[in-house]
C-alpha cells in the first residue's frame, strides 16, 4: 500500500512538473516542452494508454511485451529486468513501468538517479489506478480533449448493481485463470450490466469445481489471440455450472482487455452485443 | 602443456577485451542494432562490470565443479549436485513468500541476495549432517544427499511458488535463469573476488592431495591422505564457492560442470595445472556466454546467461569432447 501510494505520488509529482510548465501561451526557454519527453515504457499497459492519448511519438524504448507501439522500438527492459546500456542509448526522460509486488528492482531505481531520469512505477490494478496514471501523462498529451474524453469515459463506468448476473471471467485456460474481485475487469464489467462471481483479489487460479460452486449466470473468456479461443471455450464448457449446460458462454479475442488501459473500455462496450445474444437466445430456450 | 595454459590465458584477454567492445547501437533512423560498438565513458563501466561480474562467478563454479568432482570422484558432479541451486532457488522463494504474507519488503528482508545466500548454506549443511548420518560423509552418500535434498528444496520452492501471490511468481522464475548484474553491489563483486582468488591459492596449494585423492580410499590413505578432513575441506570450499556464485547471479547450470572437463581435455589431469586452466576455463563459459547475449538480440531485451551457457556450452562441449575421442585421448577423471 505504502509503494502504492509513494509510485502514485512519484508519478503525480513528476507529471505534474511537467504539466506546470506546459500550462500557459507562451513557451518558457527555462522549462523543458512535452517534444523533449522521450519514454521508456516497460509495461505494455501504460503503453496503449500512452497510444491512446496520442503520445506515441513521446515512447523511444519498450518492452518485449508492448505490442501497442513501432516494434521498431528497441527493447530496453521490462518490469524485472533492464539493459542499462541500451536505455542509455535511447536517453529517455522517463521511465513507466508498473513495478512487481516485490518492489521495483533497486538497480533501476540507483541506475535511473544516476542518469536523471524519472523513474514513474505505478501499479494498475484497478480502473482508478488507469484514471490516476491517465491524469499524471494529461500534459503530455497533444490533444487536451481527448484525455478528457478517456477521463469522462473512466468516471462514467456504473457501479456494480448487486441484482446484475454473475460472470466468471476466464483469461487462461491452462491453468486456469480468472479475475477476482480487486481487478479492473470487475470494474469494467457493470458496462455490461454484469458483476463478478468471484470476490477474491487479483488474479485467481481456480479449478473447475471451485468454479462450479460459484454457479455464475454467464462465463466471459477473454483470449489474447485467435488461437487460444477453442481453449478457453473447451475450460469453460467443463466447468460443471447451469451457465455451462445452458451454453452461456461468450468467448471473444480482446487483448485491449487483458491490459488495464484507457482502451479497456471501449474493449468492454464492444462486448455487450455477443453478452445479450447468449443471454437473450439461452432465455427464450428455457422452459 | 604449458603453452596450451597460455592460450587459455590469452583467449580470457581476448574476451574480456571483446565483451569491452561489444554492444548495441543506433543508426542514423534510430534503430538499435548489435555489434562492435567501443565503449564511452558512459557505457565503459557497465560493461567492465558484467566482464568483472561474469569472470568471477565463472572463476567460482569452475572451481566449485573441480572440487566437489575431486570430493565425489564422480565425473557428473557439479556445484549444483550439493542441491546448491535449489536450497538457494528455495531461500529467494522464502524471502518472496514472507515478504509477501507479512508487508515486510523483500528488502528488508536480504533480498534475492539475502535469500539466496540463506538457502545455500542451509542446503549444504543439512547435506553434511546427512551424509553424516548416512555413510559418514563418504562421496556417494554425499552425492544421494544432495540430490535428494534438492528434490525436496526445489519442491518446496514450487510450493512457496504457489503460495504467494500471483504477480510475484515471476519473481522466482526471472531469478532462476541466472544473470550477470551490470550494475552489481560493489562490495559484494569485491567479496566475491576475494573468495575466488583464495580459493584458486588454496586448491593451487593443494593440488598434490587432489591428485592423491583420484586414488581410491586405501591407496589414497597409504600414501598420507588424511581422507575425512581433505573431503571436508573440499565440501566446504566447493559448497561455499556454488552458492556464493548462484547468490550473486542466479543459478548459472553447466558451467560447473564443463569447466573442469574441458581443462582436463586442454591440460591433462594434473592438478598442478589444472586448477587453474579450470578457473579459465570457467571464466571463459560464462565470459561467451555473456558476450553472446551483449551481441544477440532476439527481440525480448537481455537474454539470461543461464540459457546462453547451456545452449551454447552443451554443444561445444559435446564436439569438444568427440575431437578428443577421436584424437584418443583419456575420458576419466
Amino acid at each position: 500500500m505504502l509503494l502504492r501510494s509513494f509510485s502514485f505520488a512519484s508519478a503525480c509529482a513528476v507529471f505534474g512538473v511537467l504539466a506546470a510548465c506546459d500550462r500557459g501561451g507562451t513557451a518558457d526557454p527555462e522549462r523543458p516542452s512535452t517534444t523533449a519527453i522521450r519514454i521508456a515504457s516497460f509495461s505494455p499497459a501504460m503503453s496503449a494508454t500512452l497510444v491512446d492519448l496520442g503520445c506515441e511519438s513521446n515512447i523511444v524504448a519498450r518492452s518485449p511485451w508492448c505490442t501497442d507501439v513501432a516494434k521498431s522500438l528497441p527493447v530496453v527492459g521490462d518490469f524485472r529486468d533492464f539493459d542499462a546500456e541500451r536505455i542509455l542509448l535511447v536517453s529517455p526522460s522517463h521511465i513507466v513501468l508498473q513495478p512487481p509486488l516485490s518492489g521495483i528492482n533497486p538497480a533501476l531505481e540507483s541506475f535511473a538517479k544516476a542518469q536523471g531520469i524519472a523513474l514513474v512505477a505505478v501499479q494498475l490494478d484497478r480502473m482508478r489506478d488507469v484514471r490516476q496514471f491517465v491524469s499524471s501523462v494529461a500534459p503530455l498529451a497533444s490533444d487536451a480533449a481527448r484525455v478528457r474524453a478517456r477521463l469522462d469515459a473512466i468516471d462514467a463506468i456504473p457501479l456494480v448493481d448487486v441484482h446484475a448476473p454473475r460472470v466468471v471471467v476466464l483469461v487462461s485456460a491452462e491453468p486456469m485463470l480468472a479475475a477476482g474481485g480487486a481487478n479492473y475487469l470487475t470494474d469494467l464489467l457493470p458496462i455490461v450490466h454484469l458483476r463478478n462471481a468471484l470476490d477474491a483479489e487479483g488474479w485467481i487460479e481456480c479449478s473447475h469445481e471451485a468454479l462450479a460452486a460459484r454457479d455464475p449466470d454467464l462465463l466471459l473468456g477473454i483470449a489474447e489471440r485467435e488461437e487460444s479461443v477453442a481453449g478457453l471455450r473447451r475450460a469453460l464448457e467443463s466447468i460443471p455450472c447451469r451457465a455451462s449446460r445452458s451454453g452461456r458462454i461468450v468467448v471473444v479475442v480482446s487483448p485491449e482487455l487483458l491490459r488495464p488501459s484507457t482502451r479497456s473500455i471501449d474493449a468492454m462496450r464492444a462486448l455487450q452485443s455477443a453478452i445479450d445474444a447468449v443471454l437473450r437466445t439461452t432465455s427464450e430456450q428455457a422452459p | 602443456m604449458k603453452w596450451r595454459f597460455a592460450l587459455l590465458v590469452a583467449l580470457v584477454l581476448l574476451l574480456a577485451l571483446a565483451r569491452l567492445s561489444v554492444g548495441p547501437h543506433l543508426d542514423g533512423a534510430g534503430a538499435m542494432h548489435f555489434g562492435v560498438a567501443m565503449p564511452t565513458a558512459e557505457t565503459l563501466p557497465f560493461r567492465a562490470n558484467a566482464v568483472a561480474g561474469a569472470a568471477v562467478v565463472g572463476l567460482l563454479l569452475g572451481l566449485a565443479g573441480l572440487a566437489l568432482q575431486a570430493l565425489l570422484r564422480n565425473p557428473l558432479a557439479s556445484p549444483y549436485t550439493l542441491g546448491v541451486s535449489s536450497g538457494a532457488s528455495f531461500g529467494v522463494a522464502c524471502v518472496l513468500a514472507i515478504a509477501a504474507t507479512t508487508g515486510i519488503s523483500t528488502q528488508a528482508l536480504g533480498g534475492e541476495f539475502g535469500g539466496a545466500v540463506f538457502g545455500a548454506a542451509l542446503s549444504l549443511v543439512l547435506v553434511w549432517m546427512l551424509a553424516k548420518r548416512a555413510t559418514g560423509r563418504d562421496g556417494v552418500a554425499l552425492a544421494l544427499a544432495g540430490i535428494v535434498l534438492g528434490g525436496v528444496m526445489s519442491s518446496g520452492a514450487m510450493l512457496l511458488e504457489q503460495i504467494v501471490p500471483r504477480g510475484l511468481r515471476g519473481d522466482l522464475l526471472a531469478w532462476m535463469a541466472g544473470r550477470i548484474p551490470e550494475l552489481p553491489d560493489p562490495s559484494a563483486l569485491v567479496a566475491l573476488w576475494i573468495l575466488g582468488v583464495l580459493a584458486l591459492i588454496v586448491l593451487w596449494k593443494a593440488a598434490h592431495l587432489l591428485d592423491l585423492l583420484m586414488l581410491d580410499d586405501d591407496e589414497a590413505a597409504a600414501a598420507g591422505v588424511r581422507l575425512a578432513s581433505t573431503r571436508a575441506g573440499l565440501f566446504i570450499i566447493g559448497g561455499l564457492l556454488a552458492a556464493a556464485a548462484v547468490s550473486f547471479a542466479g543459478p548459472i547450470g553447466f558451467v560447473g560442470l564443463v569447466a573442469p572437463h574441458t581443462a582436463r581435455l586442454f591440460i591433462g589431469h594434473r592438478h598442478r595445472l589444472l586448477v587453474p586452466s579450470t578457473a579459465l576455463c570457467g571464466v571463459i563459459v560464462v565470459l561467451s556466454a555473456d558476450l553472446l547475449r551483449q551481441g544477440l538480440d532476439v527481440g525480448t531485451g537481455r537474454l539470461p546467461v543461464g540459457v546462453i551457457t547451456a545452449l551454447a556450452g552443451g554443444p561445444f562441449f559435446l564436439w569438444l569432447l568427440s575431437r578428443s575421442r577421436r584424437g584418443g585421448s583419456e575420458w576419466n577423471l
